[in-house]
């Protein structure tokens, strides 16, 4: 499994997935690098059947909404097919994509 | 403050104008917007356009049209808010017209798509998702942040496919009567059922389609004929990932909030509405965004024929984006040249007494929109 790189405010704790300059909770301005796991939940989906050219040989993929335990909300991507409520896990970075599989 | 009001309007056919350059239809558009107005001293020049630079290497729009137009050393701006560039464009000419600067501006919306392999349209529109991000190297396209977005809205609402489709059936109807639309041939549930699938659950009938064309209003201080009662602009979320709640446009519903706030007025008040469909599902959650449906019940209202002549409001008379065509660029300022025409009383699928009217425009995947107000006052 791997893990998901996350931004936490040093003030309020609050962890985002993409750099934050100004934390919209608590106007913090000090952020610190953190992992966390990556697993969760999927809350939504698309598999997607036309894209643009970077991507035309994955299709068709599936990309997917994940909310994990930790209460963040990450967007990656599937080869597989998958329903809202599937358990998935992070198994790779690909450059900034995160990957998935379903448990 | 002074008011302000409709003198001009012009409009190409949308859909493919092989041949035709995306200069000759943007000054096509303004020359006949300019000369229903009768030729009045323009003061200023604001074209909405998205994509002339990245797809047709054409840039200084603007000047173009002054130089072109003989409209003199007026300052001349090119707007880009992905597809509320036509919206926000026509924002700037009344504010300026309200606020005392100028008297009469020419607002003008183009673009030309056609011709131009799909995967490379793909990679232009997509420039409307923030690109820095871990979701657009996922493979997240702009359909596809709509195609999340209507699963979960099954999901959590029991709705389904054929909901969708009453919707892209719907601005079908219309289109036929329009006839600068791109679409015209009558289209059933069993054609819509049966497309191939773009991003799921969206096939080709819930996707607007890539159109050349272009749109122009000449916007004058006054109170004649048709008056913008108001403009709302807000912004909202740029990620998918970061959006607070998935099944809404909080930048549709704040801009809405200001126009109505501005205007006096509330949804009940409004007899005609042109709203963003650049998906069938973003209308669905629009007409809810806009206060005319509560929220999660936008989906029952067009199963209802809420939407149509005789219910609650008609919305996208013109055919709306999936089926007037969507020259990004031109869109927002189509949409208004629509309401005015109903508000005048002249408009195919006309909406009989319609005196209020309302046009929302978005950009992005909820980045950007406007919403005015117009009122026909005779
Ligand atoms: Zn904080």
């Amino acid at each position: 499994m791997a893990n998901i790189q996350v931004f936490e405010c040093t003030g309020c704790q609050k962890q985002f997935v993409q750099r934050k300059w100004l934390c919209p909770v608590c106007k913090g301005t000090s952020f610190k690098k953190a992992e966390e796991e990556g697993a969760g939940k999927v809350f939504s989906f698309t598999r997607i059947h036309v894209t643009s050219k970077e991507y035309a040989h994955l299709a068709p993929y599936t990309v997917v909404l994940i909310d994990t335990p930790s209460g963040l909300r990450i967007t990656g991507r599937l080869s597989e097919e998958v329903q809202i409520n599937d358990e998935v896990k992070c198994v790779e970075q690909d450059g900034d994509a995160y990957i998935f599989e379903k448990v | 403050m002074n008011k302000v009001n409709v003198s001009g309007l012009g409009i190409t056919k949308f859909g493919t104008h092989e041949g035709e350059t995306l200069k000759s239809l943007l000054l096509d558009a303004c020359f006949q917007a300019l000369k229903e107005a009768d030729f009045p001293k323009i003061d200023a020049v604001y074209v909405g356009n998205f994509m002339s630079g990245s797809l047709g290497n054409q840039e200084i729009l603007g000047a173009i049209v002054a130089n072109d137009l003989s409209l003199g050393a007026i300052p001349t701006v090119k707007v880009e808010g992905a597809c509320a560039s036509g919206g926000i464009a026509f924002r700037q000419a009344f504010l300026m017209i309200q606020s005392g600067e100028y008297e009469n501006v020419l607002v003008a919306g183009v673009e030309k798509m056609k011709g131009a392999p799909t995967e490379v349209i793909t990679n232009a529109i997509n420039a409307a998702m923030d690109n820095d991000s871990n979701e657009k190297h996922a493979g997240l396209t702009f359909p596809g942040f709509f195609g999340t977005v209507a699963n979960r809205y099954f999901y959590e609402t029991g709705a389904s496919k054929k909901h969708l489709a009453y919707v892209a059936l719907k601005n079908r109807e219309y289109a036929i009567h329009n006839p600068i639309a791109q679409f015209t041939k009558p289209a059933t549930m069993e054609d819509y059922m049966s497309a191939r699938m773009i991003t799921e659950p969206l096939g080709l009938f819930d996707c607007s389609p890539t159109s050349d064309g272009a749109a122009a209003i000449v916007l004058s201080k006054g109170e004649n004929g048709v008056i913008v009662r108001s403009s709302g602009q807000a912004s909202g979320t740029t990620q998918m990932q970061e959006a607070s709640d998935l099944l809404s446009l909080p930048a549709v519903k704040e801009s809405a909030r200001r126009a109505y706030e501005k205007a006096g007025l509330g949804p009940e008040d409004i007899d005609v509405v042109e709203l963003h469909d650049c998906f069938s599902m973003t209308e669905i959650l629009s007409i809810e965004e806009l206060g005319f449906f509560a929220k999660g019940t936008g989906f029952e209202a067009v199963e209802q024929g809420l939407t149509k002549h005789g219910g609650v409001v008609p919305v996208n008379t013109s055919g709306g984006l999936l089926s007037k065509g969507h020259p990004i660029g031109a869109t927002g300022l189509a949409q208004i040249y629509h309401i005015v025409s109903q508000l005048r009383g002249t408009s195919c699928n006309q909406v009989e007494g319609a005196r209020i009217g309302l046009a929302q425009n978005l950009g992005g995947t909820g980045a950007y929109s406007t919403v005015h107000i117009f009122e026909g006052v005779k």
